[in-house]
């Protein structure tokens, strides 16, 4: 996989089931899931197919600690200024994380609120909705 | 038929109407007394709501203290208890109950929202508040508070809501 991102390019992010980041007034996430000191890690398509991504996240993390997965324009985290950066590991060669600039790793609140309200839900844990 | 309250509490009434007065003062007066009690009923609710949502929101910041290292699979910290002992008093002390939720910054978010996108949040730090406001059209506004500034804190949350910021 190149180290650029392509514009049309998703990446996608699990919103862990505990502690609930699903706010009860809007009915979205909350722009707390992209703040984190280490950089808000996402998973890059890679040509796959969403099916096979949210498969991917389902085995790794197991499906109770998923509420819901979420994912985003690379090109509109590049509209907002933010800095993409692919980062494989090990268990994971889609791994890539959002940065607030190439010389800031956490956001600004404005970029993590934007995101959080042009994200697009993926997969839905079934049993947050029982 | 019309009827006018007049400065002694009474309710005046055009003599041509007068046959009907009594009745009709009746009917006013029962209107008025159940406009009254009907709003101290809401206010009353209204109090009783915010007052769970505050129970519930100290329960939920409490909870934090049970993430462990790693809780969000990026190695966040655990908050640690002044964090927590700071926010659930900030809680108490405010006169609106915001959703509430943990970052993997070390910092809890209170947020507030609006039907029409307007957006406030306050990030809270070991060591003092990021306030920051936004609506759809993009104005923003930033600001540092301390953490005990609650007046300042709660003066904030009331302009929002009375479109005062935007």
């Amino acid at each position: 996989m190149k180290d650029e991102f392509r514009k049309d390019e998703r990446l996608y992010r699990n919103v862990i089931m505990d502690p609930n980041f699903w706010k009860k007034d809007s009915g979205g996430p909350s722009s707390a899931i992209f703040k984190d000191s280490n950089g808000v890690s996402v998973d890059r398509d890679g040509g796959r197919e969403e099916a096979d991504i949210t498969s991917g996240f389902i085995s790794r993390f197991g499906v109770e600690n998923i509420r819901v997965i979420v994912s985003v324009n690379a090109g509109y985290c590049m509209e907002i200024g933010a800095h993409l950066v692919y980062s494989p590991v090990e268990t994971n060669k889609y791994h890539a994380e959002i940065h607030d600039s190439p010389d800031k790793v956490p956001l600004h609140p404005k970029k993590a609120r934007k995101l959080a309200k042009n994200c697009r839900v993926v997969y839905a844990n079934e049993e947050d909705e029982k | 038929m019309s009827a006018t309250l007049i400065p002694d509490g009474k309710f005046y009434t055009p003599k041509h109407e007068r046959h009907n007065s009594t009745r009709v003062a009746a009917a006013i007066s029962r209107d008025v007394e159940n406009s009254s009690t009907s709003k101290l009923r809401s206010d009353y609710y209204t109090e009783i709501i915010e007052e769970q949502m505050k129970m519930s929101n100290v329960n939920k910041v409490k909870s934090f203290l049970n993430l462990e290292q790693n809780w969000n699979d990026k190695d966040a910290l655990p908050f640690t208890p002044d964090l927590v002992f700071k926010t659930i008093q900030l809680l108490l002390a405010m006169d609106k109950q915001p959703e509430i939720f943990p970052t993997g910054r070390e910092s809890i978010q209170f947020e507030y929202e609006k039907n029409n996108g307007d957006y406030l949040e306050f990030e809270i730090f070991q060591d003092g508040i990021h306030m920051f406001f936004m609506n759809d059209y993009d104005t923003e506004l930033e600001k540092e508070l301390a953490i005990n500034n609650t007046k300042k804190i709660n003066k904030i949350v009331s302009d929002f809501y009375e479109g005062r910021i935007s």
